[in-house]
């Protein structure tokens, strides 16, 4: 019940933000739109900091996981590929249902099927090739970089909040 | 305190802000992080299950993402459920445009030759086929996505509201 509620409330705060629109979505690969990377960084922002002092204070813990160069980089460029054609993400896909976009229902979901129903079907060829290039241990950026937590924190948030200001003060 | 919900849209940076806090308290409440592209993996699993289940259960991936309706699928049904619509139609009842729906209701009507009101009488033929192209000019006009107004018009017809009518 829980997971339906916080899913309820994703989708309405996608929805409320504009990320589930076609358009704001290419606006955004067309660097013409700021809203969908306005919202992203916020919830980094905040989800950022939030989850930090809940992990400092022990109520939450953190779930690094294992990936590689290879997926990274090859699996992002196909998505981003997916993402600027389509106009949506997994996420805003189902949103944009949600809403009643037939594009979304129509490309969007049955495309998902099918690229997943593809990828499992080559997962054992390129689970020893493109999935192992560059693999990357299971940590966390301050771990990986051997620096403090709370430095990286204070670094990262200063960055995404000042592209942010740089944003707005350039009218984007 | 209403008028902020109601607004179509809000700025992203408040819509944003509430995804950071719910993916706190996600992460408080039940250990995971939103998100929902697992699930299509696992409905594309749940899928291929129901036609060839010994195809499925030999494939090495499915193996270890096991195709069951968990959490990462809620994350979907949770976008479609009815309740987050409503929850959604009510705080943006700009979507739905009861005139036009309505129209549209009319235009149906109008387009299958049912020559009989709801209300029993009948309409009159040459005032019909006016009507209808009247109709159907201004569904066009007002609605050059027809597609939504379809949809606005399916929704509506299920909802109480419509089976009222």
């Amino acid at each position: 019940m829980l997971g339906l509620l916080f899913s309820i409330m994703f989708g309405f705060f996608l929805q409320k933000g504009g990320a589930t629109d076609y358009h704001v979505i290419t606006g955004q690969m067309l660097l013409t739109d700021f809203t969908v990377l306005k919202l992203m960084l916020s919830a980094v922002i905040v989800g950022m900091i939030g989850f930090h002092l809940l992990k400092h204070f022990g109520y939450v813990q953190s779930h690094a996981a294992e990936g590689s160069i290879g997926s990274n980089v090859i699996g992002g460029l196909i998505f981003g590929v997916g993402f600027a054609l389509l106009g949506y993400c997994p996420g805003t896909v189902a949103g944009a249902v949600g809403k009643g976009a037939f594009d979304a229902l129509f490309s969007g979901m049955i495309g998902l099927l099918i690229g997943a129903g593809f990828f499992a079907e080559i997962y054992p060829q390129v689970k020893t090739c493109v999935l192992a290039w560059g693999k990357l241990p299971a940590v966390t950026v301050p771990e990986f970089l051997n620096l403090n937590l709370w430095i990286v924190i204070i670094l990262m948030e200063a960055f995404m909040i000042g592209f942010l200001v740089l944003l707005e003060y350039f009218g984007l | 305190m209403f008028e902020f919900f109601t607004q179509a849209q809000w700025s992203p940076y408040v819509a944003g802000a509430g995804i950071g806090v719910l993916s706190c308290l996600a992460f408080l409440l039940s250990d995971r992080p939103i998100g929902c592209s697992t699930a299509f993996v696992k409905a594309r699993g749940l899928i291929g299950k129901a036609i060839d289940p010994v195809r499925v259960s030999s494939k090495e991936y499915y193996l270890e993402i096991v195709p069951r309706v968990d959490w990462d699928w809620r994350n979907i049904v949770g976008f479609w459920c009815p309740v987050g619509r409503w929850l959604h139609e009510w705080a943006w009842d700009q979507w739905f445009d009861p005139t036009l729906a309505c129209q549209y209701h009319h235009g149906l009507l109008f387009f299958c030759r049912r020559d009989r009101y709801r209300d029993g009488t009948i309409p009159d033929h040459r005032c019909v086929r006016e009507e209808r192209t009247m109709l159907s000019r201004s569904i066009k006009l007002q609605c050059p996505d027809r597609a939504r107004a379809a949809l606005q018009y399916y929704v509506w017809i299920l909802s109480p509201e419509g089976w009222c009518y």
